[in-house]
């Protein structure tokens, strides 16, 4: 007979077909980089010949290189769903489901692999942006505590959009929910523009953005090579925390549909 | 090899709101043998079988799966070593298109704890009983209708469980992937493993089942092997058995009510 699954066998097997189905759609990867090049060029010509409160000899375009890369990982996270509600159309999903696995081990093994694709398409941003003339002057040790904050965020994100898509089940709506959520958490962040030139009401609302926390994390360790504080960090932990436990409970009324 | 039975339910009944889709049902799978499963739609099949896989918990009566009592309703523990000894093959193919058979074989293979020294003789030796295995490395999406129905049905048995329940696996299959899914499903039962199929294919019922039951309106109208349902209900063919018990011609057109006779129950 056989033994129970291993927790990391599932997870290793999950996150590898997540993988490869990412790897088979090539048009996919390449208008997900599409999307921030664009947005680095008009953002980067748009502002250069507006005076931004920037600090030190910082130009708009290292400002905003780290934005675009968080917002990058944001909107592909948005999106991770979507290949969920294909899974429960051919009905492959729920096959998976009622297996002996855990549904935790199950939902980990996708998150970890998009997790994983969406920070290697965040540093592919930043290579784009130091090719366009940003100045990044990261440090090691800050970088690899501000990428532990950006991978969370990018697993709440996941993790919500998977919880989204396993309730509406519908690509439609999934479009829909994708511009609901992105563009009031990248417009009420500091992701494109310094908070020091928001209104006081934005300035206040950003601070409590999920986006801000990574961002600003991300941006010390990439400009002046500062660690992200742990305030930054805990609360990225929290939410991606319950964000996991919101999609597993979704997972297990998926499969109890049977 | 155990003996006995894999499943059983006693007195089982179902229920959806105010309808009644099985009713006062007693049914053993016993280890070792093909149990078919037959009656016109909405008879009840499908939901007797989910019960039987201990998916669906009956509205009332009992169900053993495996020595688990009420496993529909059982802790997360019972429920995991339910999935590891069963393979319950719904009639929908489930496959993911962009994925290769190999591959498909080898996710559900890790997800069902199948011994990672094992995984890929499992997978050759499904490969080779259903014969797909010039196609298992390209995707899913290039087989035809047939092939992908195979590939579904390996699926369900990459584990090898001791009790597997298909419904109407042979919808879309031709001669040869019939003829290697009856043969696949008498080796399972020889090496002592319970099966139940859901088909309306009589004829493959005569040839491939140890144990028939058949059901109509959510009620068990005969259970036995061929051989017994043919000397107590008389003629020569479970054909007409069927006919006899339901009122139904099975080859022909249900009796003008445009669903298979009276129903009580959904469509199976």
């Amino acid at each position: 007979m056989n033994a129970a699954p291993g927790e990391w066998d599932v997870v290793r097997a999950v996150a590898w077909r997540t993988w490869l189905i990412t790897w088979r759609r090539p048009v996919h990867l390449a208008f997900s980089l599409g999307q921030p090049l664009i947005w680095i060029l008009f953002f980067g010509f748009l502002f250069q010949r507006y005076r931004l409160d920037l600090p030190g000899d910082l130009a708009y375009l290292d400002f905003l290189a780290p934005g675009v890369s968080v917002m990058t990982v944001l909107f592909g996270a948005s999106q991770v769903g979507i290949g969920w509600i294909r899974d429960l159309q051919t009905g492959f999903l729920p096959r998976l489901l009622n297996t002996p696995a855990r549904p935790a081990s199950i939902l980990a093994g996708k998150l970890l692999a998009d997790v994983a694709r969406l920070l290697l398409q965040s540093l592919a941003v930043l290579v784009l942006a130091t090719a366009l003339g940003a100045r990044l002057r990261p440090s090691p040790g800050a970088l690899l505590l501000a990428l532990a904050g950006l991978a969370l965020f990018a697993a709440a994100f996941s993790a919500l959009s998977c919880a989204v898509a396993l309730t509406v089940k519908a690509q439609e709506a999934m479009g829909t929910y994708v511009h609901l959520v992105n563009m009031p958490l990248l417009f009420t962040s500091t992701a494109l523009v310094p908070r020091r030139q928001m209104p006081g009401w934005l300035a206040g609302l950003s601070r409590w953005n999920p986006l801000t926390a990574t961002v600003e994390a991300w941006r010390g360790a990439l400009l002046s090579g500062e660690a992200p504080a742990w305030t930054h960090l805990l609360p990225l932990a929290a939410l991606s925390t319950l964000l996991f436990l919101v999609a597993l409970h979704q997972m297990r009324r998926a499969a109890a549909r049977y | 090899m155990e003996t006995g039975e894999a499943s059983s339910v006693r007195r089982a009944g179902k229920s959806y709101a105010s309808t009644r889709v099985l009713a006062d049902v007693d049914l053993d799978l016993p280890r070792g043998s093909i149990t078919v499963l037959l009656g016109p739609n909405g008879a009840g099949k499908t939901t007797l079988l989910r019960i039987l896989a201990g998916i669906l918990p009956p509205s009332e009566g009992t169900v053993e799966v495996l020595g688990i009592a009420d496993p529909a309703r059982a802790g997360r523990k019972a429920l995991s070593e339910l999935r590891r000894r069963t393979g319950y093959v719904p009639q929908e193919v489930a496959l993911d298109p962009e994925m290769t058979g190999s591959e498909t074989l080898a996710l559900l293979a890790a997800l069902h704890g199948v011994p990672r020294p094992a995984r890929a003789g499992r997978i050759a030796e499904l490969a080779a009983a259903f014969r797909t295995t010039a196609h298992m490395p390209r995707p899913v999406a290039s087989w035809s209708g047939g092939l992908k129905r195979r590939l579904h049905l390996a699926a369900g048995m990459i584990h090898d469980p001791d009790l597997l329940l298909l419904d109407e696996p042979t919808a879309g299959l031709d001669p040869e992937g019939c003829d290697a899914l009856w043969a696949e499903l008498a080796r399972r039962a020889g090496a002592g493993r319970a099966v139940a199929v859901v088909t309306h294919d009589l004829a493959a019922a005569e040839r491939h089942a140890h144990r028939v039951a058949l059901l109509d309106g959510g009620r068990l109208l005969a259970a036995g092997s061929p051989a017994e349902l043919h000397a107590r209900h008389g003629g020569a063919a479970l054909d007409q058995v069927y006919r006899r018990l339901t009122g139904r011609d099975p080859e022909g057109p249900p009796r003008g009510d445009g669903g298979g006779g009276p129903r009580r129950g959904r469509a199976t």
